[in-house]
C-alpha cells in the first residue's frame, strides 16, 4: 500500500489500526513464505529493507562503507539462519532485522581495536531499548536512527572551540575543497591542515567523554 | 566549550615539529583514501553525520549471494528420483548383458567339447614312472582355451 493510499484510507476515516494491519499483511505474506523455504520472497525482503539498514542502522555506527556492507552481509545470513524463529508481531518484520543487526554491529565494534564515533556501549544501550521502546513505523524507526547519531556528532562539535568545529563542519562534514576552507578561515592551507589535525582530536575527546557521561 | 590539555589554547598557535607532520599526514590519508587514525576517524564522522546509500549493484550482489534461487525442495526430490532410477536402470542391463554374455559363452557352439585326453599319447605310462604327461595335457587343453575365447570374442 503506498503512503498516498494509506493517506486516502485516512481522510476516509479508516481507522488508523485498521491501516496497520492493511499495509503489513502483504508483508507477512511475504515473510511466511520466507520462512518456509522461498528464497525469491527472502530476496523481496531483502530488496524492501536493506538499503535502509545500511544506510540508518550500520553505516553510521560502524563508520566505513566496507565494514558496513559486511554487517550486512551477515545480517543477511543470520537472517536466513533465524527467520524460523520469528514469530509475527503487528509491528512488522523491520524491528527484527534492525535488532539482528545491531547485535551484528555489536560484535563489529566489540572486535575493534580503536573506537569512532559510536561504541559498542552505545550500541548495547541501544539495544536495551529496542526491546522496551513501542512499536514504530519503519520510516520513522529510520529517521531516528539517522537523527541519533547526526544529534551525537551535532552535540560534540557544540562543545568544540569554534575554529576546531568550522574546520570539521567545512572540510569533513561539507567536503569542501582544502584549499577553499582554508582561504575561508583566513589562514594557508598548511596551517589549515594543523587545525584540522587539532580539531579532530579534539572532537575524538569530546565523544569519548559524551560517551563516558551517558554510561554513568 | 571542553579544554583539550594536551592541545593549545589558541587553535592557531604554531605548530610543533611532530604536529606538523602528523597533520601533512592526515591530509596526504584524507586526499588519497588510505588508511590512518585520524583520517579514518574524520570519515566516520561524515558517514554518522550524513551516511551515503549503499551503491545498487554493490546490494544486488549481496542479495544474490544469500538469496539466489536454489532449486525448491519438489524440484530435488524429483531430481534425486531421477538420478536413482536412472543408476539402478544401468545396473539392471549391465546384470542383463553380462549373464547374456555367460549364456552365450556356455553355448557357444564353436567352443571346444570335452574330450577324453587319450588321443594325446599313443603309449601307456605306468604308474611312479617320471614322464611329461600333465605338460602335454597342459598344452593341449591351453590351445583349447584360447580358441574358445577368441571364439567368444569373434576374432577366431
Amino acid at each position: 500500500m503506498t503512503a498516498a493510499s494509506s493517506y486516502s484510507l485516512m481522510l476516509l476515516g479508516v481507522p488508523d489500526d485498521d491501516l496497520r494491519s492493511a499495509s503489513v499483511e502483504p508483508e507477512r505474506a511475504l515473510v511466511e513464505r520466507a520462512q518456509s523455504g522461498d528464497k525469491a520472497a527472502l530476496g523481496e525482503l531483502f530488496h524492501s529493507y536493506g538499503p535502509e539498514l545500511y544506510r540508518s542502522v550500520l553505516l553510521p555506527r560502524l563508520g566505513s562503507a566496507a565494514s558496513a556492507a559486511d554487517a550486512l552481509s551477515e545480517t543477511y545470513a543470520k537472517v536466513i539462519a533465524k527467520i524460523g524463529l520469528f514469530r509475527w508481531q503487528s509491528k512488522g518484520f523491520y524491528p527484527w532485522l534492525r535488532t539482528v543487526a545491531l547485535r551484528i554491529a555489536l560484535d563489529h565494534l566489540r572486535a575493534r581495536k580503536k573506537t569512532l564515533v559510536w561504541e559498542a556501549s552505545d550500541v548495547e544501550r541501544e539495544l536495551d531499548r529496542s526491546n522496551t521502546e513501542t512499536p514504530v513505523d519503519q520510516r520513522l524507526s529510520n529517521l531516528r536512527d539517522r537523527e541519533a547519531v547526526r544529534n551525537r556528532v551535532s552535540a560534540a562539535l557544540a562543545t568544540l572551540h569554534p575554529r576546531y568545529a568550522n574546520a570539521i563542519q567545512l572540510r569533513i562534514l561539507e567536503e569542501r575543497p582544502r584549499e577553499e576552507v582554508a582561504r575561508e578561515l583566513g589562514i594557508t592551507p598548511s596551517t589549515f591542515d594543523v587545525l584540522l589535525h587539532r580539531a579532530l582530536k579534539a572532537m575524538r575527546q569530546a565523544l569519548s567523554s559524551a560517551s563516558t557521561g551517558t554510561d554513568r | 566549550m571542553t579544554e583539550h590539555p594536551e592541545l593549545p589554547l589558541d587553535p592557531d598557535a604554531p605548530a610543533t615539529e611532530a604536529e606538523a607532520r602528523e597533520a601533512a599526514a592526515l591530509t596526504n590519508a584524507l586526499d588519497s583514501g588510505a588508511e590512518h587514525a585520524s583520517a579514518d576517524f574524520a570519515r566516520a564522522l561524515k558517514a554518522a553525520h550524513s551516511p551515503a546509500s549503499l551503491p545498487g549493484p554493490d546490494h544486488q550482489a549481496l542479495v544474490e549471494k544469500h538469496a539466489a534461487a536454489s532449486p525448491s525442495r519438489g524440484k530435488l526430490v524429483r531430481a534425486t528420483f531421477a538420478v536413482s532410477f536412472a543408476t539402478w536402470a544401468a545396473a539392471a542391463a549391465w546384470v542383463f548383458y553380462a549373464r547374456y554374455q555367460s549364456a552365450r559363452f556356455d553355448t557357444d557352439l564353436s567352443a571346444q567339447r570335452s574330450r577324453s585326453t587319450a588321443p594325446l599319447f599313443s603309449e601307456p605310462f605306468r604308474r611312479g614312472e617320471r614322464s611329461a604327461r600333465i605338460d602335454r595335457i597342459a598344452l593341449a587343453r591351453a590351445e583349447d582355451y584360447r580358441g574358445n575365447r577368441y571364439g567368444s570374442w569373434g576374432v577366431r
